[in-house]
């Protein structure tokens, strides 16, 4: 079985584990809302996403969501990094900045650096963040708790509860489509593919034919899915009852006030452009 | 007991494609209480013949009644509610993140409340021998493991007609066992349920009231294991195989020592300890 942790629930009695999910979708969103917020400069953004550094180990450390698992997810994150990063220094900069070096005649700003590492940052904090839900939270009690989030939705005809399932399913079944990936890459490995090195038009061919199974596999495992859910009665429009019931307890209000405080303050120091570096007379990028 | 007729199939005939037919002119019956297995090879039309019962094909010719009723679009889905299917990739059926919460599926689409959806999940965990697992998640559990919950889910919602479609296909000796168990156990507990097998595993055959052999879409044997699997030669021509406990009785026989073939292999050659 694959270490990979991306959206794989992993079962265990924590704390975070028993928080209602409605609760820990709100926190998640303020946490998010604080990480991409403007702040007054760089520094104050990297201090910021600090913070959330330090909330997200701490809830890591709480939940025994293994950090090594979290950080080894990321590692097929580089290309996205490098093609950021590339972009950022590409973009001719309109308001000019701090020369950092030139590539030819290209010069490269430290602003652009510090734009494509501050993105970087918050996209990795981001998908961590939401790492910690998806492993402390079953598929089914996210589905519930995006279904009562969208719940208001319904009276207009929008089809939350189908929805709901749609991403309960999608959710359920990625461990089952990596371990998919994983079992056909190393079906094409042996029988020659190679899909770490060579040229990369080589290694595009290479990933067409880990591609072309996997669609035939998904396609078969959701026909054979749709028929098991239909068979046991199952009617998206039809009127269901819930087994599992969701409880918001004092503790959740707790959690959600807290984060939702985190997410006030940090507010008031981006609207203040509030600047902890100016207080001590230093002057940062 | 009660024998009243469950399935009656007659000419019954389906096309994926115009031009090709995957089942042809398909009759049969079955009783409440009985335990029919339909055996063929790959693309022989058994799951179609399964999916016809079930309503997830439509009915394209020959005729179907199922508990008495013809089904119509009108009771189709209540009589199709009675029947439940435990198909052949346990992992495909799971829909939820823990065993009780995938039990529970089918009672919550029939919008049971919660009191009665608790109980039963216990009772269909039970049925199977899966009541300890009831917090797991499905990565916790072997093939075999996860092929029972499939069958509690589909138990809780208490069918008269169990279908079972090449269920333990994908699964390891141990979980074939697990799973023949759990039926077997089921066929003591509730005698009138009715149990249809599709599978291309000759051993299995062995268990069932009833054997129907399907061949190219073709109904090509019927009748009880002992009558279908003293047909040696009809069998070979079908390219299939007698169970071990049959071609074992064979062989001793050639020596003059006689045993009756049942699915039990050791209860077969216990007369031979005497």
């Amino acid at each position: 079985m694959s270490a990979d942790l991306l959206g794989r629930y992993v079962p265990y009695g924590s704390f975070v584990h028993k928080m209602d999910p409605r609760a820990k979708i709100a926190a998640l969103i303020a946490l998010m809302v604080a990480l991409f917020l403007g702040y007054a400069n760089y520094s104050m953004s990297f201090v910021m996403a600090g913070l959330c550094l330090v909330l997200f180990m701490a809830l890591a450390f709480i939940s025994h969501t293994s950090f090594l698992s979290i950080l080894s997810s990321m590692k097929s994150l580089w290309f996205m990094a490098l093609v950021l990063l590339i972009v950022y220094c590409l973009i001719p900069r309109s308001a000019g900045g701090t020369l950092a070096f030139y590539i030819g005649s290209l010069p490269i700003y430290y602003e652009s650096i510090l734009d494509a590492l501050r993105i970087l940052v918050r996209l990795f904090l981001m998908i961590e963040l939401t790492m910690i839900l998806t492993a402390t939270t079953k598929p089914l009690d996210l589905t519930f708790a995006l279904e009562w989030y969208m719940k208001p939705l319904g009276y207009i005809g929008f089809p939350s509860q189908e929805i709901a399932m749609t991403i309960s399913l999608a959710l359920r079944f990625i461990p089952t489509i990596l371990e998919d990936v994983e079992r056909i890459m190393r079906a094409q490995e042996s029988r020659g593919v190679d899909f770490k090195h060579g040229k990369i038009s080589t290694r595009i061919r290479a990933f067409v034919s880990l591609l072309v199974p996997i669609f035939v596999s998904s396609i078969m495992r959701s026909e054979e899915l749709a028929d098991a859910m239909g068979a046991r009665g199952y009617d998206p429009r039809g009127e269901r009852t819930r087994y599992k019931v969701l409880t918001f307890r004092w503790v959740d209000a707790l959690e959600l006030l807290f984060c939702l405080a985190f997410m006030g303050g940090c507010i008031a120091i981006s609207v203040t452009a509030f600047d902890l570096f100016g207080l001590f007379g230093l002057t940062v990028l | 007991m009660d024998h009243r007729l469950i399935v009656r199939a007659k000419d019954l005939t389906f096309g994926y494609r115009k031009g090709e037919k995957a089942l042809r002119n398909v009759s049969f019956e079955l009783n409440q209480g009985r335990y029919l297995v339909i055996l063929g090879h790959n693309g022989s039309g058994k799951s179609t013949l399964a999916r016809i019962l079930t309503g997830l094909l439509p009915l394209q010719g020959g005729e179907l009644e199922l508990f008495g009723e013809v089904p119509t679009k009108e009771n189709g889905a209540s009589l199709t509610r009675r029947i439940g299917i435990v198909f052949q990739n346990p992992d495909n059926q799971f829909v939820a993140s823990s065993v009780e919460e995938d039990i529970a599926f089918g009672l919550e689409n029939l919008a049971l409340p919660r009191e009665e959806m608790v109980r039963k999940v216990r009772e269909a965990a039970k049925m199977v021998g899966m009541e300890e697992f009831l917090n797991k998640a499905p990565e916790n559990l072997s093939g075999g493991q996860k092929q029972r919950v499939a069958l509690a889910g589909v138990l809780a919602m208490e069918p008269d007609l169990l279908i079972l479609d090449e269920a333990t296909s994908m699964l390891d000796p141990k979980g074939k066992r697990e799973v023949y168990k759990a039926i077997d156990g089921l066929r003591q507990t509730h005698p009138s349920l009715s149990l249809i097998s599709i599978t291309h595993d000759v051993e299995e055959a062995l268990h069932a009231d009833r054997v129907i052999v399907l061949s190219d879409g073709l109904k090509a044997m019927d009748g009880t294991p002992d009558e279908i699997f003293s047909k040696k030669e009809e069998l070979k021509r079908l390219r299939l195989y007698p169970p071990f406990v049959y071609r074992l009785s064979s062989a001793l026989k050639k020596l003059g020592i006689d045993i009756v073939p049942e699915g039990d292999l050791e209860r077969s050659l216990s007369p031979l300890w005497r």
